[in-house]
């Protein structure tokens, strides 16, 4: 008979979750390209979550973040791009998203929208 | 093992120049990359199209591939000889063919793959096992995977228990590459809502030579529900109301996911106006709750008794109301 296991889940949204190490070891991308997708402006730090210890300078990040990341692996991977171009590749996709988070919700607000 | 003709997947000649096959590639991968594609289909064909270019942009790969021949998409074809030595358990040794090993469980993509993780055969086959295998013993993490959790309004309110079958290529015990069946439940915690990702620590691929095991990302979706509709933590209902009820007002029993509440409609309500019922939405992950919205619909009866003409000819008659007041010119019911 196949066990089926059983396991719990990690949120990943906004809450400010991760340092800049733990980010780059759960995104497998090396913590010298994310600083640099920092100063690219296509990471964004967030405030270190209360009672943080550590450096008071390294950059804490939303858990959001790995959802990004993600989408940086895979595009680097499967297109060869280099950060710059990942960065306005990354600004794009989330214009989009927000536009299309957008049309969701003016869609559900409409009287006899679809469900 | 079924055959798969990469060629064909991208779309060019088995003769192909390096630089036709990249483009081919480049094309098919914006096309249906899942992070720029909104194909529904595209995840799917993409995953074919990466595969047929990890094997096809290697030249020892392939080199490789191409010993395999040609075959119909989706025959059943022997992989050479040899390759049961390359590929096979190292006590099979002198085995002569495929021995006992058997590539019946294992694809071409997980075959190829093998390659490229420097796993092949010279290791294995030296009877290094699986911790000797390509490039030495340097732990390596599992594959993260990602994977979609389909979960209904009423689950996400109140949470859920998700049951997922997957499928990964994971080495059995005498270091083969197989597809293992993964079925596990996962705890959907209730407040989720559309697009929510969720992760599965080390629930990905398993690690190698020691490594940690990957993890698994679950992209949760909301299924459509015939009543309410979700935004974030906020959902909307239509609720139809009777022409005298807008009027002069009503208390309507309305459906909530934790069931039905009291709904004053106030006298003058009008269509399209929206009604909230504060914390009556999703919850939230960690505390609070989305509202709900009820959006006035009002609605009329399409068939009227007699009873109910001569109600709304005397209520026309007597009305003074003007709703198209602010139309140029406007004038009653001609």
């Amino acid at each position: 008979m196949t066990r089926i296991d059983h396991t719990e889940v990690l949120w990943i949204d906004e809450q400010p979750a991760c340092s800049l190490q733990q980010l780059a070891e759960a995104s497998r991308i090396s913590e010298p390209e994310l600083r640099e997708l920092v100063e690219l402006g296509a990471l964004h730090p967030t405030s270190p979550p209360a009672g943080a210890a550590g450096d008071a300078h390294q950059p804490w990040f939303a858990a959001r973040c790995l959802v990004t990341l993600q989408s940086v692996r895979r595009l680097r991977e499967d297109f060869d791009l280099d950060t710059q171009a990942l960065s306005v590749a990354l600004a794009l996709l989330e214009r989009i998203e927000a536009l299309e988070h957008e049309v969701r919700s003016l869609r559900a607000r409409l009287p006899g929208g679809p469900p | 093992m079924k055959y798969t003709d990469y060629y064909a997947v991208l779309g060019v000649a088995r003769d192909a120049s390096e630089e036709d096959i990249k483009k081919a590639y480049r094309r098919l991968a914006r096309k249906y990359h899942p992070d720029v594609s909104k194909d529904p289909q595209g995840e799917g064909k993409f995953k074919e199209v990466a595969e047929a270019w990890a094997t096809l942009r290697d030249p020892e790969k392939r080199a490789a591939y191409d010993q395999l021949g040609v075959h119909r998409p989706g025959e059943e074809f022997e992989p050479p000889p040899d390759w049961g030595r390359r590929y096979g358990d190292a006590t099979d040794g002198a085995g002569a063919g495929s021995g006992g090993f058997s590539f019946e469980d294992l694809d071409l993509g997980d075959l190829f793959a093998d390659l490229a993780r420097g796993r092949a055969a010279g290791a294995r086959h030296a009877g290094a096992g699986r911790a000797g295998a390509g490039g030495g013993a340097r732990p390596l993490r599992g594959e993260d995977y990602e994977a979609t959790a389909q979960i209904s309004l009423e689950d996400a309110f109140a949470g859920a228990i998700v049951e997922l079958d997957l499928a990964l290529p994971e080495y059995d015990a005498s270091g083969r590459l197989v597809r293992t069946p993964r079925p596990f439940k996962a705890r959907i915690p209730k407040g989720a809502t559309e697009g929510q990702r969720l992760r599965l620590p080390g629930k990905g691929g398993k690690g190698w030579n020691g490594g940690p095991d990957g993890d698994l990302y679950l992209n949760v979706r909301l299924r459509p529900h015939p009543l309410f509709r979700a935004d974030g933590h906020d959902l909307y209902l239509d609720l139809p109301v009777a022409p005298w009820e807008a009027a002069l007002g009503a208390t309507v029993e309305v459906p909530t996911l934790a069931g039905p509440v009291n709904l004053r409609v106030p006298p003058g309500t009008h269509a399209g106006q929206r009604l909230r019922l504060a914390g009556r939405g999703l919850p939230m992950p960690r505390a609070g709750a989305g509202d709900l919205y009820a959006i006035v619909q009002v609605v009329v009866p399409t068939v009227l008794d007699g009873r109910e003409r001569q109600l709304f000819e005397q209520l026309a008659a007597a009305s003074r109301f003007e709703p198209r007041s602010h139309f140029p010119g406007a004038r009653r019911s001609l």
